[in-house]
This record gives structure tokens, sequence and C-alpha cells, in this order.
């Protein structure tokens, strides 16, 4: 396939808060757009980035190695993921992987945002 | 030379002379108109042997040694005797010649010139010397004595022999007759004890003689005791009134002669003892049947009166007497002559004879050998002797002793039939020129039935005599005695060869059974919803037949059957070889056609030569019923399905015959209900009573029938029973693997036509994100199953992993190089089958993935592909061989046929 099964929108939501809108199939072949996306939304004042995966098509291992990388890049901003969207396929696979403990999972936008 | 020339010329016109004189005599007495009254012939004709046999046996001997005075010794007693007769038939011719006088005076006294050369060379004989320089008195006395009777003969006036004719030289001296008596009578006596000096002399040194001088002189003593004995015999016979005898004393005459040739020219000098002996043999057989003859006629006379010896009736049955009696007087004659005059003959024959009857007891050829060539030892002595044997078998070896076939020496001896002098052939042959050269004196063929059996060929004698006639006949005795002893002796041999033979391979094929049965499987494996069922039946010779079930990766069982060339101990050798080849390669490789160009490889350094082995080998999925399959030129198995039986085909060489052989894999499936046979050619190459044979089209049919497993094998063999009928020695190995899949029917609950069957099998070329291509379908495929949402997304994870590892690093993104996606239903389980490329390395073992670590930096971020598929399904297997791998995903279906609630893992 190619990259442009992936496309991810930043938005901030506030100084702190920065929003991902995930879009397709994430997988490794999206480091790029992700990355780019992670430019936009990092600011020096942003503590949180919200992952948006209402519309995630796919995700795999080469995914979540993405998304372990992006996690420690954001630790070391000391920022916090969060992610709401999930189906509970992907929970599940969040749990399994215990990514869940190191992103926040909630039901809704609204819900990562009060928490972020 | 010229003087030896000189010699000979000289030598040879004495006889030429006598001869001459001879002619003379017969011409004068043929011409004769009349004889004198009284004249007798008989006397004259005996005396020839004198002019005509002395002077050629003096011209040889003189011609080849002119130092030795016998040879012209014997010449002038040949001319001597010349003169006698022709001036003794002067005398008997009317009416008178002139000179017959002279000739009349001549006779008088000529015989004792003669008898006094005679004399002499008795003295001489045989090698011109005397004795001792003694003997030179007897030589004088003789001569002395010749002269006294020249003196006393020749002057008195009445001629000795010839009445009635006056002396030419007669005178008469004044004392009457009395002064020529005594000197006639003395010089007489002084002859005689010349004479007798001379044959006492040969006496005393015959006792005395060894070897060859003995032989030469028993010649002499020989015909000296011939001529007394007729002379003895002669003289009766005169008396008696039978005058004509007195040829037969001139005959006797003629021997001596004869004897001193034989003995100085030392041709046949030792047949002397033959001759004697047969002289002896004959002389007592023609007394003892005489006296035979004589005492029938006499008591046939005194029993029936006087009239009966007139009848011819009574000479005839004297004659019958005589001739009834001739063998086997003649038998104790001949024995007991050996016994006394020829011990060493006597005591052969009685050894070859004993021999003869031990031969009965003999039947192992080695000791028949060695007897054989010990009584040839202990008989004639010679210094060297051995026995060459024709082998049984022509073709095997041609000749004796490595003796070509058609060399000449063969057919030459085998026509004679008798022992040969190796220097009297005359033969253009190999084996005769070496035996020759290996100092061979005799060669004696040994006969039995008319085929020759060997050849005993002897060396020179230990003493240096040769072989006389007695001697190759006692060979000849022993030879035809020996020939069927050896020849019967030989079968023996070649039985007890069988035997031993038989024995070793008997042993040999119980040890090959052993390794063989060793490497049988004791059961098949017991596998879940198959039935699997194998038979090994043996024929007699052991075969080469094998089969195997080899447990592989994932559950997969290998199955092999193959069939060695050649039986016995090298079969099952190979057989052992293959078996730990194929055991060793088969869960390594698991691909069919690799693991058979793994044996072949292997196999070709440890086979012997044309030998081979035919192996099928299969790998059965027992979850899918998948096959995969390859041939190394055994028969193909048969695959009972619904549409009917099926041969399964892929193609290869026989295992070790060639280097970098190729096979072909092949696949195929075993769907519940359906039966696979492999099976060797010992079930379809059997014969029955017609020598038809058992044949494929009968066991397709069969295979067809229905029956599996057990009940399949258990079919064939009656089948093959009655086709082969009662009695039936089996040909060769029957080797029969069956496999039955559980029908459908027994999976009571599973849905129609959605278990243990292939949903989907596609392929995907190897390009990055094709994994969602794989997905799509795998979830497509299983969407009859009615999976929940959550066990399908599941699988569509799993699958896309797997897809996303054989495409990224089975297949390294190379878009040549397909994915192989495999979909199946069976028992209860789904099964995803994903295979790649990246053979010939083994799958690494990830480390669990540990998010903690992963985040401190102590792990890749990567890495979950098989930890998620592990945690997706509910069971992973992987397998690879050194093209491919293979990852199969396992979800189990619940009892309904569609996936249950996932497991919880810990």
């Amino acid at each position: 396939m190619n990259q442009a099964s992936l496309t991810i929108d930043a938005r901030q939501v506030d100084r702190r808060t920065s929003v991902l809108d995930i879009r397709g199939e994430m997988t490794a072949a999206g480091e790029a757009a992700l990355m780019s996306a992670y430019a936009t939304a990092n600011t020096p004042t942003t503590r949180a980035i919200v992952l948006n995966f209402s519309d995630l098509e796919y995700l795999n291992s080469g995914g979540i190695g993405m998304l372990v990388t992006f996690l420690v890049r954001a630790n070391r901003q000391h920022q916090r993921l969060l992610a709401y969207g999930l189906t509970q396929h992907y929970r599940q696979i969040f749990e399994l992987t215990r990514l869940d403990e190191a992103i926040g999972i909630f039901d809704s936008e609204a819900d990562a945002l009060a928490a972020g | 030379m010229a003087r030896l020339l000189r010699a000979k010329t000289l030598a040879w016109s004495l006889p030429a002379l006598s001869l001459a004189l001879v002619v003379v005599t017969m011409l004068v007495l043929w011409l004769a108109p009349a004889w004198r009254p009284g004249t007798q012939l008989a006397p004259l004709l005996g005396y020839l042997a004198l002019p005509l046999a002395f002077p050629v046996v003096g011209a040889l001997v003189a011609g080849r040694e002119p130092a030795n005075p016998v040879g012209w010794l014997f010449g002038a007693i040949g001319v001597v005797g010349g003169v006698q007769v022709a001036a003794s038939a002067v005398v008997l011719v009317e009416p008178a010649l002139p000179g017959r006088d002279w000739a009349a005076w001549l006779t008088s006294w000529l015989d004792a010139v003669a008898l006094g050369g005679l004399g002499a060379a008795l003295l001489y004989f045989p090698d011109g010397r005397l004795p001792s320089r003694r003997w030179w008195a007897v030589v004088w006395l003789l001569a002395l004595a010749v002269a006294g009777l020249l003196v006393a003969v020749g002057s008195q006036r009445e001629l000795v022999g010839s009445a009635g004719i006056a002396n030419p030289l007669g005178i008469s001296l004044p004392g009457g007759r009395r002064p020529y008596e005594a000197v006639y009578y003395s010089s007489w006596l002084l002859l005689w004890a010349g004479i007798i000096a001379a044959v006492s002399s040969l006496l005393t040194r015959f006792s005395r003689a060894r070897g060859e001088r003995r032989q030469q002189l028993k010649w002499l003593a020989f015909a000296a005791t011939l001529l007394g004995t007729l002379g003895v015999l002669t003289i009766v016979a005169y008396y008696l009134g039978v005058r004509s005898l007195v040829v037969f004393a001139g005959l006797g005459l003629l021997a001596i002669p004869v004897a001193v040739g034989i003995a100085i020219g030392r041709h046949r000098l030792y047949d002397i003892d033959v001759l004697i002996n047969r002289t002896l043999v004959y002389g007592l057989l023609t007394v003892v049947l005489g006296a035979c003859y004589a005492a029938t006629v006499l008591l046939l006379g005194a029993g029936l009166g006087e009239q009966v010896l007139k009848d011819p009736g009574a000479a005839s049955a004297a004659t019958l007497v005589a001739a009834i009696a001739f063998r086997p007087v003649r038998r104790r004659i001949q024995a007991g002559v050996d016994r006394r005059f020829n011990r060493r003959k006597y005591d052969a024959a009685r050894t070859i004879e004993a021999f003869g009857t031990r031969l009965r007891r003999l039947v192992d050829l080695d000791a028949l050998i060695s007897e054989l060539e010990a009584v040839v030892d202990e008989t004639m002595q010679p210094t060297s002797s051995s026995l060459l044997l024709r082998p049984l078998e022509p073709e095997a070896a041609p000749g004796p002793g490595g003796i070509a076939g058609d060399d000449l020496l063969l057919s030459g001896v085998h026509w004679s039939g008798r022992p040969v002098e190796v220097d009297a052939l005359q033969l253009d042959s190999a084996a005769l020129r070496e035996l020759r050269a290996a100092g061979a004196r005799l060669v004696v063929p040994l006969i039995g039935q008319g085929e020759l059996v060997g050849l005993l060929h002897l060396g020179p004698r230990r003493g240096g005599r040769p072989y006389s006639a007695d001697d190759r006949a006692l060979l000849g005795d022993l030879a035809s005695q020996a020939a069927p002893a050896v020849r019967l002796a030989q079968l023996v041999r070649r039985q007890q060869d069988e035997v031993r033979e038989r024995e070793r391979i008997d042993h040999e094929l119980h040890v090959a059974q052993l390794i063989q049965q060793r490497f049988l499987p004791p059961a098949p494996p017991d596998l879940p919803g198959w039935h699997l069922a194998a038979l090994y039946r043996p024929a007699q010779a052991v075969g080469g037949d094998f089969y195997d079930f080899i447990s592989l990766p994932g559950g997969r069982v290998g199955i092999v059957v193959g069939d060695v060339t050649d039986k016995g101990m090298p079969a099952a050798l190979v057989m052992a070889t293959t078996h730990g080849i194929l055991r060793a390669e088969a869960p390594r490789l698991v691909a069919p056609h690799r693991v058979l160009e793994r044996a072949n490889d292997l196999l070709l350094g440890e086979t012997f030569e044309h030998m081979f082995v035919t192996c099928l080998y299969a790998v059965l999925d027992p979850a899918s019923g998948r096959l995969s399959f390859a041939n190394a030129g055994h028969n193909l198995p048969y695959l009972r399905g619904e549409a009917g039986v099926a041969e399964l085909r892929a193609t290869g060489m026989p295992l070790g015959l060639l280097p970098g052989q190729r096979y072909e894999e092949q696949f195929a499936t075993v769907a519940p209900g359906d039966d696979l046979l492999l099976y060797s050619d010992g079930l379809t190459e059997a014969h029955g009573p017609d020598r038809e044979m058992f044949g494929f089209p009968r066991l397709t049919e069969l295979v067809g029938g229905g029956a599996g497993g057990q009940e399949l094998i258990d079919r064939l063999l009656a089948e093959l029973a009655a086709f082969t009928g009662p009695g039936w020695e089996q040909e060769d190995d029957i080797t029969l693997v069956a496999l039955r899949r559980a029908p459908a029917a027994s999976m009571a609950a599973a849905p129609a036509g959605a278990a243990g069957r292939v949903l989907t099998q596609f392929e995907a070329p190897s390009e990055a994100g094709n994994e969602r291509l794989v997905i799509d379908r795998v979830v497509a495929a299983v969407s009859p199953l009615g999976l929940p949402q959550d066990r399908l997304e599941r699988l569509g994870t799993a699958v896309g992993e797997a897809a996303r590892n054989a495409i990224e690093h089975g297949n390294a993104n190379n878009p040549e190089l397909p994915v192989a996606v495999r979909v199946v239903t069976h028992e209860g389980n789904l099964l995803v089958q994903v295979t790649d490329h990246g053979g010939g390395r083994p799958i690494p073992e990830p480390a669990t993935p540990d998010l903690a670590a992963k985040l401190a930096g102590e792990q890749s971020p990567r890495g979950w592909g098989l930890f998620l598929i592990q945690n997706m399904v509910d069971e992973l297997h992987t397998t690879s061989d050194a093209r491919h791998h293979t990852v199969e995903l396992v979800m189990h279906l619940d009892a309904r046929g569609v996936g249950g609630t996932h497991k919880e893992e810990g």
C-alpha cells in the first residue's frame, strides 16, 4: 500500500493540550506522518498529546512500535499521551501490550481533555 | 671326427660284407639243381642270425664307440658267420662246385672262431673294458683254444661235419687220429672253459652292478638264459626227432646281439624287467597249460578208452580246458612271479589295490588327493608329483590347474587314455611346455566315465631310474581307479560348499531380518481423527522394504515407504542407513522433496554398486489432511476420495543413483472419509499360478472398494491369497501403509460444509502493506463460520502480523516471492497457514516484549509481532524447511463450530 493510508491532523486545543486525529492504518510506514504531526502539535507549553483513534482502521505491531517510540519521545518532553476512540479490539491490544498503563485511555475527547 | 667317420665306414662295411655273403648263399642254394642227400636246411637257416644280426649291432656299437671291442668283435663274428653259411651252401650243392673241399674245410672250424669271439665279447661287455687286468688270461685262453681247434680240425684228413669230403690240407701224422683228438678235445675244453669264465664274470659283475650297468647286464643275462633254454629245448627236440626246432635255437642266438645292442645303446634299457617278467609268466604259463592239456587228454584216455584219443573231440575238450584255465592261471602266475622276482612292482600293485579299496570310503576331496599323492609317492618315488583337477564347471575355469580348455595336451592325453611320457609328446601346447619346464616326466590322465577329470604329473624318479612300462601300467590302473572317486569327491565337495553357502546366506538373512525389523516402527502413531495401519511381510529371502512414521514439528507426520533393490545383508544395511538419514533429516527439512534430495546425496556414498532405494515420502498434516509428498521412483500412492481413486504423482529418480537429483513436491488433501494407501511392489508384482501379475488395475479396484486402514490391508491380503492360490511362495517383501481419515459424520456437531474444508487458498505478492489484503481475504473466507466479531478481529490482527512477517522477513519484500495463505477448518479448529520463502534459517525466538524496558530504552520499541499473534489466536505453530517457513494460526471453534470465547492469557 502506501503512506497515504495514514493521515494525522494535529490541532491545538489549548496551550497545554494538542490533539492528533489519526485516520487510516497505523503501521510502521506511518512514522513520518506521525512525526510531522507531532512537530506541529508540539509547543513548549504542550503538556499533553491526545490521540484520536476514532478513525483508526488498522493498527499492527509496527504501529505499536511507532507508538512506543512516540511515547518515549513525549516522555522526554514531560508530555503525557492520552487516547480515545479505540475500538474494543484495539483497547484489548493496548491492555495486552500494557500501553494502556502508559497512555491514558478514554472513551471520548471530552474525557481525555478533562483528564489532560 | 674324421676318425669316427672312418670307424663308422669300416664298421658298416662288415655287415655289408656279411649281407653280401648271405645273398651269395641264397643264390647258390636257389640256383643249385640238387642238394647233397640228407641235407637239413634248418640249422643253416638258424645260423643266418649270425651274419645278419651280429654285424648290424656291431656296426651300431662300433659307430658310436669305436674304442669298444664289442662292436668290432660282433662285426667279425658276423663276417665269420657269413663265410660259414656261404661255405656251408657250397658244400651242400650237387653237383659239387669247384673248391667244395676248401669250403668244407672252412665250415669245419669257423664256428669255433665265432664262439671264441663271442666269449671275448662277453668279457668286454658292455663298456669295452675287461673287468680287470687278470682277465687278459681268459682272452688268451680263448685265442689259444681257437688256434688249437684250427690246427686240430684244419689238419685232420676227415673234415668234421662234412662226411666224404677230403681235407685239402689234411696231413697224416704218425700216431693216427690220436694226436688230433688230443688237441681237438683239449681245445674245446679250453674254449668252453673260457666261455664259462666269461659268463661267470658276467654273473659276478651282474650281482654287484647297480642302476644302469645292472640293467645292461640284465639284458645280456636274459638273452643268454633264453639262448641256453632254447638250446636245451632244441637239443631235446632234436633227439626226439623234431629237428626243425633247430630254427628256434638260431633265433635264440639272435637274442644275444639284440640284447647287447639295447644294453650298449641304452634304448629301452629298463624295459628288461617287463620283458623278463612277461617271459617268465608266459613261459610258465605255456608249461602249465601244456601240462593241463596233456593231463586232460590222458585223463580222458584213461577214463574212456583209447578210442577217445583219436576222437577230435578230446583235443577240443583239452583245448577248452586250457582256454578256460588261461586267465586265472595267468593271473596267479603273474602274481607269483611278481611276488618272487619283482618285489617292488608287487608291493606297488598291493599298495594301489589297497588304495582302491580305501577309495570307496574317501569322499573328502583333500583327503583323497593327499592319499593319491602319497600312493604315487610310495609306489613310484618321484621327486615331485602333482594332481591338477579339472573344475566341475568347464566354463568356470576351462582346464585342470588353469590349463586352457583347448590346450592340445588335454585332448592328447585324454585321447591316449594312458600315462604318457612327457618327452614322447609332440604337441604344440603351452601346458606341455610348462610341464617340461617344471621337469615333469610323466603325465597320467584321470579319466572317469569318458571324461577327463584331471592330470597327474610326475617329476623324475628319486633314484634317477626312468619309468618302466610296468610303472606306467600301474599308474594307469591307479588313475582309472582314482578318477571316478575324484569326480565323486568333487561333487561331494561342491555339494558341501553349496550347503555351507546356503547356511551362510541363511545366517546372513537372519541377521538382515533382525536389522530390518529393528528399524520398523513398533506401531503406527495414534492420530486423532485418523486410522493408520501398516503391514510388513518379508519374503523368505529378506528384501529391502521398509516403512516409517516420523513425527514432525506442528503435529505433522512423515510417512515413508521404501524398497532397497537387492536382498540380504547389503540391502538391510542400506535400508538401515536410509532409515537413519530420513529420521535425521525429516524433522529438520520437513518439505518432502528436500528430504529426498538430502537423502539422495547422503546415500550416494553409502550404497553398494548397482544398489538403489525407491522411496515415497509424504508429510501429513493430520489437522488439515494436507499431504505434501515427493517420490524417488517408488510406486505411486493411491488416494481414494469422493471422486474415486487417484494416483498421487510426483517425479524423481530412486535414491543413491545419481548425485544432485531434484524431486518434485506435490500436494494433496486427504478429506474426511478418504483413504490413502502407500505400498511396495511386492504386492503388485506377485504372480498367480498362471504367471499373471497381481497388477495395478486390480489394486486400484480394491482401493476403490471402500475399505480403509487395517480393513483395507486385510482385504488386500485376502485378495492376494485368493489370487496366488495355496502354496504360494512370496516372491518379494510386501509393505502396505494405509491411512483413513475419519469421515465427517464422526464430527457430529460440525455444520456441514464448515469442517475439514479448505476455505481459501491464495498467494499474495510480497509488497509492504499487502498484509491488509491477506487479512481481508481471510476474514472474508471465514465469514461463513460466523465467528464473533472480537474473534474475527483477533484473527485479522494475527493474520496481518503473520503476513507482514512473511512479506518483510521471510520474503524480504521481494514481490517475486509470494506469500502462500491457506485457510482450513479441521475438527473444530480454524487453521490459517501462512508460508513464505524464508526457509533454511530458524525463526528467532523473540524476547517477550516489555513496555517498561522499551520505554527505558532497554529493548527495541519494536518486536511486538509474534507476541501479538500468540495472544490473538489459540495456538501458533511454526515450521520451516530449507526453502520455506510456515506459520500456522489455530483458532478453536466451539462445539457449534464457531469461535468460542477467547482464552484469557495470564
